[in-house]
């Protein structure tokens, strides 16, 4: 059977995949309604300019969710405890002596996703979704094979 | 009557997973080979895959270890539009896509963005070449030069 880790990284993953799937269809719609305005309903044009706008946001989001569901389901297997994310991080970073600097790219992560939900903006550096996966699947891997 | 068409057509798609795990391992088992022999270490793993046709399944995958690269070679469809099998190498932990095998008119066919070569949107895009033991060993050697950390 495939080990836990990988099946969450791979999860992480289709997360990435079904966002780039996604982009290229609104991007396609687009397109379409450029040449043919008709094929939406009126206010469907103010809606696709929202999705394309938050798309990747939305997928941001989701991203993060699989984050903190494997974390805390790893975490669960160790403390009788529901710590807020900041401190579910840091807990797992020192219980797996994951490397500071990957704790702090995770961390900002984490931050931006906060951004999102909150809508707060100030001061917090933009993070694709690809970055974002590359950080999560790092820090990830540092988790055990099973738990 | 209706019973015998089930039938039918479940065996139908047993063969066609029974194929498509067989053309994998063909291929797992030959990368396999090829990279031991260039002293990469290597591990077979297994993925659990979900296919609307032929429902869900476990499928082998491998990787491959040199120093500090690891590698991630994982099928990712069984059919999709001009191909019948899709692979894609990544570079681990990141999951970094870095190359796709393209399985296309009997044999497996290799995407790969080359520094130098034009700019495209996919590794689809990319130009490609029929695998071999030359074409892989090649791509490895330009991921070994310009493997590049993804997370800034």
């Amino acid at each position: 059977m495939p080990t836990a880790v990988y099946v969450r990284l791979d999860r992480i993953k289709d997360v990435e995949r079904e966002y780039l799937t996604t982009r290229l269809a609104v991007d396609r719609l687009i397109a379409a309604v450029r040449i043919d305005p008709a094929i939406l309903e009126p206010k469907q044009g103010r809606d696709v300019r929202n999705a394309d706008a938050r798309l990747e946001h939305t997928y941001f989001i989701r991203l993060f969710a699989e984050l903190e569901t494997t974390l805390r389901s790893f975490f669960e297997t160790r403390r009788d405890t529901t710590p807020k994310t900041q401190d579910l991080i840091d807990s797992i970073s020192a219980m797996r002596r994951i490397p500071p600097d990957l704790t702090e790219y995770v961390h900002d992560v984490r931050e931006f996703r906060n951004s999102l939900v909150h809508e707060r903006s100030a001061d917090i550096a933009t993070i694709t979704v690809a970055v974002a996966r590359a950080r999560i699947c790092h820090y990830l891997s540092w988790l055990p094979p099973h738990w | 009557m209706a019973t015998t068409d089930t039938t039918a057509a479940s065996e139908q798609l047993d063969a066609r997973k029974t194929d498509w795990l067989d053309r994998l391992s063909e291929l797992i088992n030959r990368i396999d080979n090829w990279t031991k022999a260039a002293d990469w270490s290597t591990r077979k793993i297994e993925k659990r895959m979900r296919d609307p046709e032929i429902g869900d399944y476990i499928a082998p995958a491998l990787i491959l270890q040199k120093e500090t690269l690891r590698i991630l070679l994982e099928p990712v469809a069984r059919v999709t539009p001009g191909a019948e099998g899709v692979v894609d190498l990544y570079l681990m932990p990141a999951y970094d896509d870095i190359a796709s095998l393209y399985f296309t008119n009997g044999d497996w066919q290799l995407h790969y963005m080359f520094p130098g070569t034009p700019t495209v949107n996919t590794i689809r895009d990319a130009d490609s070449v029929t695998l071999s033991q030359d074409s892989l060993k090649k791509v490895l050697e330009e991921m070994v030069k310009n493997a590049d950390c993804s997370l800034r």
